[in-house]
């Protein structure tokens, strides 16, 4: 299982943690990725989360449901997901379902998504030289 | 004695003054849709056409490559009158009045026999019928067509899709809204989304005349799968009934914001991009004052 986590590919960009899902997708692999993005948040203290989808073409209703999950467990653990990148033929199939999402935040592109958890990021930044300079003087 | 396709052959010329007599006779004609002359002309075209078959002694299957152009004819004919405002009725009576002035022929010929008549009456009779019933056809057909394509247009017509400002699309919706069209206006503001990266989509609802359950249920799910791709939905031009029948049917837009006119809708659009509207202070000047 901790290979599994390893091998989920994510990256960090500009203060945000990037989370490309690129192939299709199966129930388990995203049970792993959703591990990975939960352990990593509470290892690095990183508050913004992107979760990219413009590599996926078919999703059905469950896999989408796991997607909004982990996206609500990311606020649980005190940060912010942003979803992105849904094609349009993956929107109106979604729309099917009688999905409720509106607690979950959604991009058009990659660069509004960084643009809207950009006050997010910073003020997490300060709070963490905040801290160094306090370590510094005590 | 004769066959009945030789018969028929041999005396054209009377069954086609017999023919046209009686068509002329018939009620349902419309002389003042259709000249004499050109009404004669098509059923001598026909008549020699269907001669010509039936020499072939194929007196039963009108599918046979024989009875092409016969059909061809006949759809022709059948098309041409549905133009000038003829009924399908009336097209095929001009058929079906050939086979009683048929029938005189037949009776002529093998009265003394009746079982050879009676044989040749029912032949003669089917045959016709089914051509016949061709026109019918044809005339349903072309109508189909038509309406179908008059679909396509209405569909194509009925969902512009436009860019309003920067990030900023217009979707006025104009007419009954059916689960069809909800997919076609979904498909093509999706795609205008994609390309255009807009970040709010105002919907324009003034021109849908009645809002029940179905026609929400369609709106919400255009506005969810926009909100999907991360494209926020205005709803605007919720007339005060529409709010009446909403809420008494119960149905929830919980996640969509609604407006009453286009106008709150951009004002809204243009706050939530960071815009800001505001009246120029001085007044502007009057040219020549």
């Amino acid at each position: 299982m901790e290979d599994a986590v390893s091998n989920v590919a994510m990256y960090v960009a500009r203060g945000c943690l990037v989370v490309p899902i690129e192939v299709e997708l199966y129930d388990d692999s995203m049970r792993q990725i959703q591990k990975a993005v939960l352990e990593s948040i509470t290892e690095t203290g990183i508050k913004g989360v992107i979760i990219e989808l413009s590599g996926v073409n078919i999703i059905d209703a469950f896999l989408c449901r796991t997607i909004f999950d982990t996206a609500r467990m990311v606020s649980l653990v005190g940060a912010t997901a942003v979803l992105t990148g849904i094609k349009p033929e993956v929107a109106a199939s979604l729309s099917e379902f009688d999905l409720k999402f509106y607690d979950i935040q959604t991009a058009i592109t990659i660069e509004e998504s960084f643009h809207r958890l950009e006050p997010l990021v910073e003020s997490k930044e300060e709070a963490v030289e905040e801290e160094d300079h306090g370590d510094d003087v005590g | 004695m004769r066959s009945t396709p030789d018969l028929l052959k041999e005396r054209a010329e009377d069954v086609f003054k017999a023919w046209m007599e009686t068509q002329l006779a018939s009620a349902p004609l419309r002389l003042d849709m259709m000249s004499k002359s050109d009404l004669e002309k098509q059923s001598r075209k026909f008549l020699h056409a269907f001669l010509e078959v039936i020499s072939t002694g194929n007196l039963d299957n009108i599918e046979a490559p024989e009875y092409a152009p016969v059909i061809e004819l006949l759809q022709e004919i059948s098309k041409s009158r549905a133009a000038l405002g003829f009924t399908p009725s009336e097209t095929a009576t001009s058929v079906f009045s050939l086979k009683y002035s048929l029938l005189q022929f037949l009776q002529d010929e093998f009265g003394d026999t009746p079982d050879i008549l009676n044989g040749e009456i029912t032949a003669v009779s089917q045959l016709l019928d089914k051509l016949g019933l061709v026109t019918f056809e044809t005339y349903t057909r072309g109508h189909e067509e038509q309406i179908l394509k008059q679909k396509e247009t209405m569909a194509k017509m009925l969902t512009p899709v436009m860019i309003l400002w920067k990030d900023i699309l217009l979707l006025p919706v104009v007419g009954a809204v059916d689960s069809t069209r909800t997919q076609i206006i979904m498909e093509t503001v999706l795609k205008r989304i994609r390309d255009t990266e807009s970040k709010i989509t105002l919907m324009d609802i003034t021109g849908v005349p009645t809002v029940d359950s179905g026609v929400a249920n369609h709106l919400v799910k255009i506005t969810k799968a926009a909100k999907l791709m991360g494209c926020d939905c205005i709803v605007s031009g919720i007339a005060p009934a529409i709010a009446q029948t909403l809420v008494h049917l119960g149905i929830e837009l919980r996640g969509v914001i609604t407006t009453a006119t286009l106008r709150d809708a951009l004002l809204l659009a243009y706050k939530m991009r960071g815009y800001e509207v505001r009246e120029k202070k001085e007044a502007p000047k009057k040219k020549g004052a």
